[in-house]
């Protein structure tokens, strides 16, 4: 067996085994009375950071090997709720909106989105904000484009990170305050969406009162 | 957007999956949004015998169902068996890891497919997605049916100009219902629509299929090894690219293309099957062998149970086999005869597949130079055939080279006349060449036992020293071409024996130079070869004597 191939069978397992302990600990809140919820809620929350990291390397792994992923007919309310739901266990008192319409409909993969929106989320969350809001709307119904946009009442993006609009991930990456992963990660799967002959884009904007702005274009 | 809890309470729903606690919990999930009537199967044996015997509006199974069947061939079983309608759905559960596998399939591919983990509220939301689609194309999928196909075409062909947003699932059933018709020239129409905005590896599939049957065999190809390249689990591509590539007359890379896709997904059935008749026919019956075995192993508790694998498998034994008694061989038989005796209990009431079965035997039995059992064999197939009403010539062929391996030429004479009296007209082409073969192997054999038997006459008789009686004898034997180079130079013995005693024979002489042509030349290292050397010396000798 290659090397590639056990480490991706190893990262694999690891993500698969940390979804069973989140499964375990689930089991455990409901069943525990309500005085012990508070000990467990962090573990679970924790573990679903792991299991988040785990899922990112094993999908970071798989677009450093150009493999793609397959996209299908997807409904971007559901995805956003299915990230919104997920990062509720990490963030249960952030206020979570999701605004997109019940019949967008887009053509992308699924799981990379999910995991984009959840990305985002968490960034907000960790730089400040309380509330985050999901839009969406379809912009090219033939080929099944949309535009997302994760919009925060946190503190804004600094001007340098602004200043690199349009950068490739790495350079976005190294202008924010933070590892930089997470915007890198995004950008990633965006890019992974491009369609022939049409381009791919992450925007990222201050809104005028206050918070950030990230959109992703889909075309 | 559809009432979930409505739809739900009236579906018969089966739920397949090995683990107990991922079972109850999509049970328990599936009772919270409305269903009522639910059935659960831990594998896939155990969901066929299910599907076989309800009908079942909703299947959700996962894909991985540990050691036995996985989710998409439980769906291939279902729907090759007609035991579930178009109108059925059937959703595969599936981890992100195998969704390349599950949405590439373009023959038998779910109608949806759900990613774990998944929580209430995703199962809720996707499934209200599913069935709204579904809902949406129930008109196509009725006509289907209904068995309408030019109804079902007409009705998709509305809804891709009518509903742009069901682009991709109705062009999925559109163009098989063209492929269905033969009508390839529509069907790449259709695979290419979503092509111009969207990659979709199962369109890129097939609008190949469409270019090979349209005759761009070489295209089709091309694009399919492109799509390799993106996908290279997509298993249904390296299907197809063997198909091609034997219709283009490579069957070596055909079956590269087989094994390709066996170490993929290695436990189906049909796969295995086509791989191991390929492998046998480019002679690689190691391959073919392995191919059979798991052909018969995946093959026990589903549809797809045939008398032909445990056949084909031993017949692939049999290349290994051999008279010596070593453990490998032995190991090698005992597998063989394992195989017919399953065959004998499994289909004891098919006298067809029985008669095979006993040819299939015996051979084993020649093979391991167990002559007895095998005319116990052969015994137990020539009264099977009696009880065949009209024998296939294959099968009357069967038999004669079930008698010719065990020596019984005058059964083989008679049934090879019988075949050539009263079918002559009627044999195809390919039972006639193979008759003419065994005509001619048996023809040898005879004359080879004939002429064994008039060469020990000649030596014995050579040996009282009656030498020309001796002289008469060999000539017979060496009237047919086939004698080997020991007749013929016992033969010249006797002539130049009977020479030296008696009297320069010239006839006798210019025989044994007859005799020496048809000889040819002789290599120092054989071990004829002095024997040759000292004849051809005398006849030198003598021939100067007589003054020819």
């Amino acid at each position: 067996m290659k090397f590639e191939q056990l480490a991706a069978a190893v990262i694999h397992d690891v993500k698969n085994q940390l979804q069973s302990l989140m499964d375990e600990e689930q089991l455990a809140l409901e069943q525990l009375p309500a005085q012990y919820r508070s000990i467990i809620e962090p573990i679970l929350q924790r573990t679903n950071r792991l299991k988040n990291d785990a899922l990112q390397l094993v999908i970071l792994f798989r677009l450093g090997q150009n493999r793609p992923f397959p996209m299908d007919d997807a409904w971007l309310r559901d995805s956003a709720n299915d990230a919104i739901e997920a990062s509720l266990i990490q963030f249960p008192s952030v206020r979570l909106i999701n605004e997109i319409d019940e019949d967008c409909q887009g053509f992308y993969n699924e799981n990379l989105i999910h995991l984009a929106l959840m990305t985002l989320i968490t960034n907000s969350v960790q730089a400040g904000a309380t509330t985050v809001t999901l839009k969406g709307e379809e912009i090219d119904q033939a080929s099944g484009g949309v535009r997302i946009q994760v919009i925060d009442n946190g503190p804004g993006f600094s001007k340098s990170m602004l200043d690199s609009q349009g950068e490739t991930a790495d350079e976005v990456s190294s202008h924010t305050d933070g590892t930089g992963l997470g915007l890198y990660f995004v950008k990633l799967i965006v890019d992974h969406h491009k369609a022939p002959a049409l381009g791919t884009s992450v925007v990222l904007s201050n809104n005028a009162k206050k918070g950030a702005c990230v959109t992703l274009n889909l075309p | 957007m559809l009432n979930l809890e409505n739809s739900l309470s009236t579906k018969r729903i089966l739920i397949v999956d090995d683990l107990v606690q991922a079972r109850s919990s999509l049970k328990n999930m599936m009772g919270i949004i409305g269903a009522q009537r639910i059935d659960t199967a831990t594998d896939g044996r155990e969901a066929m015998e299910l599907i076989l015997e309800n009908d079942y509006d909703l299947v959700l199974s996962d894909y991985n169902l540990g050691k036995g069947k996985d989710g998409q061939q439980i769906l291939e079983e279902a729907r090759f068996s007609n035991r579930l309608k178009a109108t059925a759905q059937f959703i595969l559960v599936t981890g992100e890891n195998a969704v390349e596998r599950v949405m590439g399939a373009l023959e038998y591919e779910p109608d949806a497919y759900i990613t774990k983990p998944f929580t209430l509220s995703m199962l809720r939301e996707r499934l209200k997605r599913i069935f709204h689609t579904k809902e949406e194309l129930r008109p196509i999928n009725e006509a289907i049916d209904n068995g309408d196909i030019n109804q079902a075409i007409e009705i998709a062909n509305f809804l891709l100009e009518s509903k742009p947003r069901l682009l991709l699932p109705v062009s999925r059933i559109l163009g098989k219902l063209y492929m269905r018709e033969e009508r390839y020239e529509e069907a790449l129409h259709v695979y290419s629509q979503p092509l111009n905005t969207r990659m979709v590896s199962w369109a890129r599939l097939g609008q190949a299929i469409c270019m090979h049957y349209l005759g761009d065999s070489l295209g089709a190809l091309a694009l399919i090894r492109q799509t390799l390249v993106d996908y290279p689990m997509y298993v249904q591509c390296h299907d197809w690219a063997a198909r091609i590539l034997l219709a283009l007359g490579k069957p070596e890379e055909a079956q590269e293309q087989l094994e390709l896709a066996t170490a993929i997904s290695p436990r189906a059935v049909l796969r295995q099957m086509e791989l191991g008749y390929l492998a046998s026919q480019n002679g690689d019956h190691k391959i073919a062998e392995a191919a059979f075995e798991q052909s018969i192993r995946l093959g026990r508790h589903s549809c797809y149970k045939t008398s032909g694998n445990y056949l084909q498998f031993a017949r692939e034994l049999q290349h290994g086999l051999s008279a010596e008694k070593t453990r490998d061989n032995i190991n090698l038989r005992n597998k063989a005869l394992r195989a017919i005796d399953e065959l004998r209990q499994e289909y004891s009431g098919h006298v067809s597949i029985m008669f095979d079965t006993s040819i299939v035997e015996s051979k084993t039995y020649v093979a391991v130079a167990e002559s007895d059992k095998a005319k116990g064999a052969v015994d137990r197939a020539e009264s099977l055939l009696a009880r065949i009403h009209s024998p296939t010539p294959d099968q009357q062929l069967l038999m004669t080279e079930a008698y010719i391996d065990i020596g019984q030429h005058v059964k083989a004479k008679d049934l090879i006349n019988t075949m050539r009296d009263s079918k002559t007209s009627n044999l195809a082409q390919n039972a006639l060449d193979k008759l003419r073969a065994l005509e001619d192997k048996l023809n040898a054999m005879t004359i080879r036992e004939h002429t064994a038997k008039l060469n020990a006459e000649g030596v014995a008789l050579y040996e009282q020293g009656k030498l020309m009686e001796a002289i008469e004898v060999f000539d017979q034997a060496v009237k047919y071409d086939e004698v080997g180079v020991s007749v013929l130079l016992n033969a010249i013995q006797a002539k130049v024996s009977h020479i030296e005693r008696t009297e320069l024979d010239v006839r006798q002489l210019k025989d044994c130079y007859v005799l020496f042509k048809r000889i040819g030349s002789i290599g120092h290292l054989d071990e004829r070869y002095d024997r040759y050397d000292r004849l051809k010396t005398t006849c030198i000798r003598l021939k100067r004597a007589a003054g020819v």
